[in-house]
Formats: C-alpha cells, structure tokens, sequence
C-alpha cells in the first residue's frame, strides 16, 4: 500500500516537473491550438456577452443599436486616421520645405478585429481578438481604435491574437506631451480599487511646464507605435522625491472596458520580407 | 459519460470565465469558474479523477492566458488533492462546504500563482496587497460561484446517470 502511494506521487511529480519544464516551443504550439481550436467557441461566448452587455445598455438608456454603434466607430476612426495623416503631412512638407530634403511617408493600414475574450486569470490587462489569419497580423503592432491607442500584440495564434492594454505595467510607450516636444515615456500602472485605469509619465523635466488636461500622443520613437496616435491626458502632475523630476498620471483616451472593435495598425507588405 | 460532463463543463466554465469581466477593485478577480470545477471533482470524485479534472483545467487556464504553462496546472493540482483528503470528513453536497472550501481553495491559488509568477520573473510590479485584495475578491466571487457551478455538474451528472441520489 505503501509503495503504491509513493509510486503515485512519484508519478505525479514526474508529470508535474515534465509540464513546468516543457520547452517553448511546445507550450507555444499547446497555447495556439487551444485558442485556435475554441475561437469560435470564443465567439459564441462574446457575442452573447454583447449582446447581453447591448441588452443592459439599453435599458440603462444610454444604449443603441450596437452594430450601427460599431460601423459609426468605424467610421470615425477612419477620418480620425486620415485626419492625423493629414495633419502629419502637413507638419512634413513644412519640415521638407526646410530642409530640402524627402522622406517617404510611411502608408498604413488599419486591420479590423473584435474582441473575443480577455485574460481568463486576471493577472494580466490582456484581450484576446480574432483575425483571419492574415500574415500582417504580427508580435508588435500597435492597436487602436476611434478614442486613440489601445495597446500592442504580445502574442499572434493561427486566428487569434493577444493585445497588451496600455493599463498593464508590462505595456510602455514612447509619448510627447501635446506639442510642446517634450518627450516621456508612459507605462500602465493598472487599475486603481475604483476600476480606473492608472498610466503613468515618470522623468518628465522639471523645467518644463505641464498641466492637467494636456494631451498625449504618441512619439512615434521606439519603433512599434506610429506618430500621433491620442494615448490620454494628464490628470496631475507631481515633483519626483529627489526633485529633479516630473512625474505625471495619465487618464487614458481610450475606454478600456469597453472594447468590442479593435485596429490593428498592419506594417507595409515590404516590411515583412 | 464521466468524462464527456468533465470535458463539457470545463469548457463552459473556460469560455465563460474569459468572457466576464474582472472585479477591477478587488485586485481584477475573475469568477474562479475552473476552480470551481475543481472543487467539485475534489469533493465527489476519487484522486485519479481529481488529478485529471486539475490539469485539464490548469492547461486550459494557461493555454487561454499568458500564464506559463504548467503554473495554474500546479496550483489547482494542490488544490484538488488538498479538498480530496477531507472528502470524507465533510458534508460534500452542502452549499456551507462550498463556500468555505472555496474560500481556502481561491486564496491558496492566488498565493501559488503569485509565488510562481514573481518567482519565475513573469509577472512583475505586482504587489502584496494587489495579491490580497485579489484573493479577496477571488473568494467573495467563489461564495456565489461555487455552489452555483457544483450544482450545475452534479444536475448534469445525474442527468446522464453518472451518479445517483446519495451516491455523492
């Protein structure tokens, strides 16, 4: 009986250690068929989520109809987009005047993708969209939609894709506060006993005078966000203990409770060669 | 049919564990659904079906999250052999067992992750009482959701005569 029992535990061990130990490329391959293989389960799950979410927006009042709600989003982040292409352009051509010079602007295109679900542990501030498993889909991508920026893909499966939220500590972003060419770098700080999502901009020059309600956008430096992308807004600023510099809490713009439609800013064909 | 109601409930509770939003004050606490069938199998079932019930579940918590794998499978193996031990010793069909088994079994599962997801240098910037308000709201969900989910598998396992009345 007794060597029954060690036998079992023995066993048990052996299972347990050769789980933790799997190496990386089979616990990636087991991640990617599971969620391949349940994404339309996924779905199904999400849209009753939706339409359940649809159903008590509607009866709090300040509900609509969700799908002409979600082709306006659309809409709006596509004007949004060609607004700020628009504007980026013409920032470059004063700057090309100047300098004589030519720098090829880079065009992007925005894939669209629902959200299927998000983290199943609550340790992350990740969602999970499926797409159709374009080869654009990537590691990387910035992702956002009509408020402003969203997050980044950590993790691309055959169909699904898991976005980083901006929220998450593990999520930083290079940031210009408004269009003062001060530069910083924001990083999520997670969600405050309130349910409100906390950024964070640390080492901001103390010289530099910046206020509530100053807008952020991207910088456009790192090289995963594209330039001039709305993250949020401050919300207070604060001398760093040591007093050499700012540091600043950011609301973001976008509202990420409520995601339902995400775009994926896809690079150029060319890029993945 | 043992399994055929293990492997449907699991999947249920998975998809709705990732569907429902997280308890943002209460250190984003899901509805601890897996768990929940974890327990169930602990308390009504003998080890071997425990053991199987716990990795299904910790793999399927794993492959849908960014957890490592094999983390959540070693928290809700503990778990279920833990709940096992006392199988015998409780009153398994009541709603009291329940609540306080899974009251014990949420927080010995936040504190297991917690260890091994700072441990293994995944998860950083997390602190202490982010993982306390967590097992906090992981145990106040898991009053509501454990006896909802017990009884749902055992009405399902009685269905397909899995079990009989007082078998359990």
């Amino acid at each position: 009986m007794k060597r029954k029992g060690l036998i079992f535990w023995l066993g048990l061990g052996v299972i347990l250690l050769v789980i933790l130990n799997l190496p990386s490329p089979a616990s990636r391959a087991l991640k990617h068929t599971t969620r391949d293989v349940l994404a339309p389960l996924q779905e199904l799950a999400s849209s009753y989520a939706q339409r359940f979410r649809g159903a008590g927006n509607a009866i709090r009042g300040w509900g609509g109809l969700p799908e002409k709600n979600q082709e306006l989003q659309q809409e709006v982040m596509l004007l949004r987009q060609k607004l700020t292409e628009l504007d980026e352009l013409r920032e470059q051509n004063f700057l090309l005047r100047q300098q004589l010079g030519f720098q090829k602007r880079q065009e992007r295109n925005l894939i669209a993708c629902s959200v299927l679900a998000r983290d199943i542990s609550g340790w992350w501030q990740t969602v999970r969209i499926q797409h159709d498993g374009s080869p654009l889909v990537q590691p990387d991508l910035a992702v956002l939609n009509d408020q402003g920026l969203v997050g980044k893909v950590s993790e691309v499966s055959g169909r699904t894709a898991d976005i980083l939220l901006i929220s998450d500590p593990a999520c930083r972003v290079a940031v210009q506060i408004g269009d003062k060419n001060v530069y910083a770098i924001l990083s999520g700080q997670g969600l405050s006993w309130r349910g409100r999502v906390l950024c964070k901009l640390t080492f901001i020059n103390k010289n530099i005078k910046v206020q509530r309600g100053d807008e952020i956008f991207t910088s456009g430096l790192g090289g995963v966000f594209p330039k001039g992308i709305k993250v949020g807004s401050i919300e207070s600023v604060t001398l760093d203990a040591n007093g050499l510099h700012q540091s600043a809490e950011v609301e973001p713009a976008v509202d990420l409770s409520q995601l339902d439609v995400v775009f994926l800013v896809a690079q150029k064909p060319e890029d993945l060669r | 049919m043992n399994r055929l109601v293990l492997w449907v409930s699991m999947f249920t509770c998975a998809m709705i564990q990732a569907v429902v939003p997280a308890w943002h004050s209460l250190g984003q606490a899901k509805a601890p659904l897996l768990l929940g069938v974890v327990l169930y199998y602990a308390l009504s079932r003998v080890t071997l079906q425990v053991l199987e019930a716990s990795i299904l579940a910790g793999l399927l918590q794993d492959s849908l999250g960014p957890i490592p794998v094999g983390f959540s499978v070693l928290a809700f193996v503990t778990v279920g052999l833990l709940v096992n031990q006392f199988r015998d010793r409780v009153f398994g069909e009541h709603w009291f067992t329940h609540v306080i088994m899974g009251i014990g079994a949420s927080v010995i599962v936040t504190m297991i992750l917690y260890i091994l997801l700072v441990g293994a240098g995944s998860r950083t910037g997390v602190s202490f009482s982010f993982v306390m308000s967590k097992s906090l709201g992981m145990s106040l969900l898991g009053i509501v959701t454990f006896p909802a989910v017990y009884f749902s598998i055992e009405k399902l396992d009685r269905a397909l005569g899995n079990v009989n009345r007082g078998e359990i």
